[in-house]
């Protein structure tokens, strides 16, 4: 993990009807690192992700930087939850290039990029649903797509919104295992909101505590202490280690 | 016309009267229509396929109803020749697209409201000036009639439907990712403003080119039925667009000749045409569910 920042937030003020989700956020999210946003229930944390993505107005400064010197960094997204059609017809392995691919659908896929969304979906265990129309697929399996989009395109930042929340609990393991995976492959910077305190302590490697402003953050194991999390979430909270998992180092353990 | 394009339409009408063993096709008159009919179906068809996925149909229909205005704009400029009049209708019509859709992206009012407020506006202001000054020729704008489509109507439509395929060729991936979800879109690096502001002049272009062929009421269907049809036979995002095509084609050309035996008028018969194949296509869209959850329950059962 370098020292450099992937994305560099200053001032940061979110007002959404009229009401302040975020004020005063100032963030460095470290580059290659996997960075936990935890935080009660309407802290903001899906609200910063769509600041960075650009998807919701804001006041202040987000710049985010990539691998490549004077390059916009490449951009992954998992939503918490894909709302899509349920009678669209588009299959699956053409969802998956529809913003790459500039050859209109209707005059087909190459076979180069055929074969690459396949491994792609046969990489996250969605390979046979490859023919099914998009509208058809669960939320677990909507959400292992679009984790297949991300080992298709490689991208410098991957922004998750409590990606494991429609998948049950053998899917988890190995959805949250393959995110590793991956981020150990290519190095890319993970920003990950999640409600599970055990998979935070597992995987992140740095974690903002949030709550319409930045309360605590830094390296992970200093940051989760129960001082943090009582000031973040009350008196009841802390965190208890599943030590077997942990040892296996590839499941996210529940609390 | 020049001489490329009288080669062209020449050509055209020789395959008309070639592979149409029809009566009206053998008559010359009836060939400038029938090609107006033709382009009218392939310009609908490229952009229905879209609206119909991002759900814009109530927006087709506004901005359809927004020629009224185009019309009141253009007679309060004096102006009467119906080419500059098409083209004041144009411009009006991508001002009311480029409005609405500026309006949705600010606006807390719901989308469908913020579109049925534009077009009843539209309409009723187009009205008021349509009969204080006492224009003649409302009906046709109301209906169309494309048995008076003039060759360079006709010349007009095709080099519309080559600028819009050359445009939207290399977009419809992305038109189609935003209308399944514009969130994802932007997350995923496509320019979804953009994209939606060029897309909704696109729409309006198409509808106020098409609009004296076919008529303000009937272009929405032309837009819709043969789209919606489309996506009934589909089983990708590649078939959803010929099938579209296939049905836009196939109603225009069955609804124009069923025109001439019926002694009706040419506009609604396409779109009645249109709409049998949209029932055919309900009846394929239920048996392939049908299908699709028997062979569900089956993979079940074997898992199970």
């Amino acid at each position: 993990m370098s020292e450099r920042a992937a994305i560099r937030i200053r001032g940061l003020e979110v007002v959404l009807g009229g009401r302040v989700i975020l004020e005063g956020v100032d963030l460095d999210v470290p580059e290659g690192s996997i960075t936990a946003l935890i935080g009660p229930n309407g802290a903001g944390k899906s609200t910063l992700l769509k600041a960075i993505l650009g998807l919701v107005p804001y006041r202040g400064s987000i710049e985010m930087r990539g691998p490549r010197e004077g390059r916009k960094p490449r951009l992954g997204y998992i939503p918490q939850a894909l709302s899509i059609e349920r009678e669209n017809p588009i299959r699956m392995s053409d969802f998956l290039l529809l913003s790459s691919q500039r050859r209109p659908l209707w005059l087909g896929v190459g076979r180069a990029r055929r074969r690459a969304v396949l491994e792609a979906l046969e990489r996250t265990g969605a390979h046979r649903l490859a023919d099914h129309p998009i509208g058809k697929l669960s939320g677990g399996e909507l959400q292992r797509v679009l984790l297949a989009k991300i080992v298709l395109e490689r991208p410098d930042i991957v922004l998750m919104d409590e990606p494991a929340s429609g998948i049950d609990i053998a899917g988890e393991a190995m959805f949250c295992g393959l995110v590793q995976e991956l981020h150990d492959e290519t190095g890319f910077t993970l920003v990950l909101v999640s409600h599970e305190l055990s998979v935070v302590s597992h995987h992140a490697t740095y974690v903002v505590c949030l709550n319409r402003r930045v309360k605590c953050s830094g390296a992970a194991l200093e940051t989760l202490t129960p001082e943090n999390l009582r000031e973040l979430y009350g008196p009841q909270v802390g965190l208890v280690r599943h030590q077997e998992e942990f040892k296996e180092g590839m499941h996210c353990s529940r609390l | 016309m020049s001489g490329a394009a009288e080669w062209l339409y020449s050509a055209a009408c020789g395959a008309v009267k070639a592979l149409l063993p029809f009566e009206w096709a053998q008559k010359s008159f009836m060939h400038t229509p029938f090609l107006t009919i033709v382009v009218v179906a392939l310009l609908t068809a490229v952009v229905g396929t879209i609206v119909v996925n991002a759900r814009m149909a109530f927006f087709t229909s506004a901005i359809g109803h927004s020629a009224f205005s185009g019309v009141a704009a253009g007679i309060l400029m004096g102006i009467t020749d119906p080419g500059r009049l098409t083209l004041v209708m144009v411009g009006f019509g991508c001002l009311a697209a480029v409005l609405i859709t500026w309006l949705g992206r600010r606006s807390s009012v719901p989308p469908d409201s913020l579109v049925g407020v534009v077009q009843t506006l539209a309409v009723a202001a187009g009205i008021v000036v349509i009969t204080a000054f006492r224009f003649q020729r409302t009906e046709q704008f109301l209906f169309g009639d494309v048995l008076f489509a003039t060759k360079g109507e006709l010349g007009a439509l095709f080099l519309t439907f080559l600028v819009l395929l050359v445009l939207a060729a290399p977009s419809y991936n992305r038109l189609l990712l935003i209308g399944l979800n514009s969130d994802l879109a932007q997350a995923w690096g496509v320019r979804t403003r953009a994209y939606e502001y060029l897309f909704a002049a696109a729409v309006a272009v198409v509808v106020m080119m098409c609009v004296n062929a076919v008529g303000v009421l009937l272009v929405t269907a032309m837009i819709i039925i043969p789209a919606a049809a489309g996506r009934n036979f589909a089983w990708s995002a590649g078939s959803m667009f010929w099938m579209s095509l296939l049905v836009s084609l196939v109603s225009g050309v069955g609804g124009f000749a069923g025109s001439w035996y019926l002694k009706a008028a040419a506009g609604a018969t396409i779109v009645l045409a249109a709409g049998v194949l949209f029932a055919l296509s309900y009846v394929v869209f239920a048996l392939r569910r049908r299908t699709m959850r028997r062979r569900s329950v089956q993979e079940g059962d074997e898992r199970a």
